[in-house]
């Protein structure tokens, strides 16, 4: 059994918020510091109105009853934390208190010294202590875009490009002779960064019916902007925006009008006959469709395709269709951060499906991996603003990660010609980096992590 | 999988939707036919040559399935809106909840899938 005094210590310092660590450490005996006290509020006569609140007059009055009975005990508990400070601190001085409000709210402000804190934590009707901080509002995050086009000028490449360390992947390879297809919007193939990109195009309508076209046609900005990152070129300021500028695109053009799923079926079929190595798939269905895993496993078992798709935009706890299958090869978004890290978008979407009974695939845990999808900077088809035509932006989306993970499984395949599609999986699963350690893979914000193509083409031998 | 639907080769949304609808009403739907294919490509990458070949041996092979789905669809005024199925062994068709029933029953038949509607996932442009 525990002594009484090391007992009080232990539930004490339970009291004491970590975020008190720093000061802990760092200040002198008697640096001050402002906090916040949680009292324990007293026990409630009558259980709590149910539904609406009575009426407002009985509401306040049931309020100002609480404060009464909340005051007693915070006297109570600041008396006896001024008479055990004033016996630590320098001249007899008791720690500075006051209340907060009405004291409707069982919390009162203090002032704590790293010599006062453990004693205002051994008083008996004290729940909780919190350094008092700063706060401020959730604001949309202000990008400097000027320091990152400088930053990517002065690179020569995407900040996405670097993070996956294309550079040393280009040694090797550029993706030559893999060909890649894009069921999206279309393409503006006449786009400088994707001259000799395009090797076919082809719009599917929403009968199915299959349209040749003598130009290649984005009917939004979207295809453009993901073929850009797959396989685009260079800018005429020199920055690289292609994860394999070499590899070839063909692109169907699903996405057009009111496009349903047979819509992207013959757009699918389209590039199955194209013989193509990877669809990427920016895309979702308007309802959960579990069987679509069949079309995957056939793309995977019968030729060998990597289906990547973009996991969604509905933020953690959600997954999109076609994405969450088992078969699919779902990405998700990491922007850039302060001092050279990164993070999961919030927007990224992330979930598991659980199947009872099924051996095979019990738990589908989504997204595989991770991409850059924030500030992805790439072409889209010429804009006319009042400032001028503009052929690049910068877009977010997993609809942006998806594409920089089709490019480096492109580079994979063209480096390692021999490695089947189901070893490609496997090298950017496993190499992939997941900031919590090998053992939280996987999981619904990193999957497996962030992808390393230079590790995963280590790991292909 | 179990999807803890009515009929295994439907899944659970597309049976409550077809719940929904009136005897009459029709409905279009993807027939995911069974097809003879080598399924090796995850373990061995196949050529440009060997996957336009493999598309070929699965489109021709659903191919045969063909009658029994037409007589199928008669029987519940429906219709294929494909001549031929696709390299993915598919054929689009529209017809009754019955209909889709039906087909989900016979052997030659994989998976139904709606054909629902899709959709980009929409990016933010982020421009400055």
């Amino acid at each position: 059994m525990l002594n009484t005094t090391l007992e009080t210590t232990i539930i004490a310092e339970t009291k004491i918020s970590p975020a008190f660590a720093p000061f802990l450490a760092e200040s002198g005996p008697n640096d001050i510091r402002d906090a916040i006290v949680i009292f324990r509020a007293p026990e409630r006569d009558e259980p709590p109105a149910r539904g609406r609140m009575r009426a407002l007059r009985s509401k306040i009055k049931e309020v100002e009853t609480r404060a009464k009975a909340q005051q007693a005990i915070q006297r109570e508990v600041l008396a006896s934390y001024q008479k055990a400070g004033s016996k630590v601190l320098p001249h007899k001085q008791e720690p500075k208190v006051s209340t907060i409000g009405s004291s409707a709210l069982p919390v009162a402000s203090v002032e704590v010294t790293p010599k006062t804190l453990p004693l205002l934590a051994e008083q008996p009707n004290v729940v909780a202590i919190l350094p008092n901080q700063k706060i401020g509002l959730i604001q949309p995050k202000a990008v400097d875009y000027k320091e990152l086009v400088r930053q990517e000028e002065k690179d020569g490449l995407t900040w996405g490009l670097k993070q996956l360390g294309v550079h040393d992947l280009w040694r090797i390879t550029k993706g030559k002779e893999i060909n890649i297809a894009v069921l999206d919007t279309g393409v503006h193939a006449a786009h400088p960064a994707l001259e000799g990109r395009v090797a076919d195009f082809i719009v599917i309508d929403p009968l199915g019916r299959r349209i040749k076209t003598d130009l290649a046609f984005d009917g939004g900005a979207h295809g453009t902007h993901v073929c850009g990152t797959i396989a685009g070129g260079r800018t005429a300021n020199g920055v690289s925006i292609g994860v394999a500028p070499e590899a070839n695109l063909f692109v169907a053009a699903v996405l057009i009008g009111d496009a349903t799923l047979r819509t992207l079926m013959e757009g699918i079929s389209w590039a199955v006959e194209k013989g193509v190595d990877i669809i990427n798939m920016s895309l979702g269905f308007s309802y959960y469709e579990p069987l679509f895993d069949e079309v995957f496993k056939i793309l995977l078992d019968q030729f060998g395709i990597l289906p990547v798709v973009a996991i969604g935009n509905e933020n953690h706890g959600n997954s999109s269709s076609p994405g969450n299958t088992a078969n699919a090869f779902s990405v998700g978004a990491v922007e850039k951060i302060k001092g050279g890290k990164y993070d999961v978008a919030f927007f990224s979407s992330g979930a598991s499906l659980v199947f009872p009974g099924d051996e095979a695939s019990a738990l589908v845990t989504k997204p595989d991996v991770v991409a850059p999808g924030v500030q992805v900077f790439s072409s889209i088809p010429p804009e006319k603003r009042p400032d001028g035509v503009f052929e690049y932006t910068y877009m977010n989306g997993t609809s942006m990660a998806t594409p920089h993970v089709a490019g480096a499984a492109a580079l994979l395949m063209a480096a390692k010609p021999e490695a089947p599609v189901g070893e490609i999986i496997r090298a950017l699963r496993e190499t992939a980096r997941h900031p919590g350690g090998h053992h939280l893979r996987p999981d619904n914000r990193w999957g497996y992590g962030l992808i390393q193509p230079t590790k995963a083409l280590r790991a292909l031998g | 999988m179990n999807f803890g639907n009515v009929h295994p080769k439907i899944s659970r949304e597309f049976s409550v939707r077809l719940g929904r609808l009136n005897p009459r009403d029709k409905v279009r739907a993807i027939v995911m036919l069974r097809a003879e294919g080598n399924g090796v490509a995850r373990a061995r990458r196949l050529s440009r040559a060997e996957r336009q070949s493999a598309a070929e041996m699965i489109s021709q092979s659903a191919e045969a399935a063909l009658p029994e789905i037409d007589q199928i669809l008669e029987k519940f005024e429906g219709h294929r809106l494909a001549e031929h199925p696709n390299a993915l062994g598919a054929v689009p068709v529209e017809t009754t909840a019955d209909g889709v029933i039906a087909l989900a029953r016979a052997d030659c038949v994989k998976t139904i899938l709606e054909d629902q509607t899709i959709l980009p996932i929409v990016a933010a442009e982020s421009n400055s």
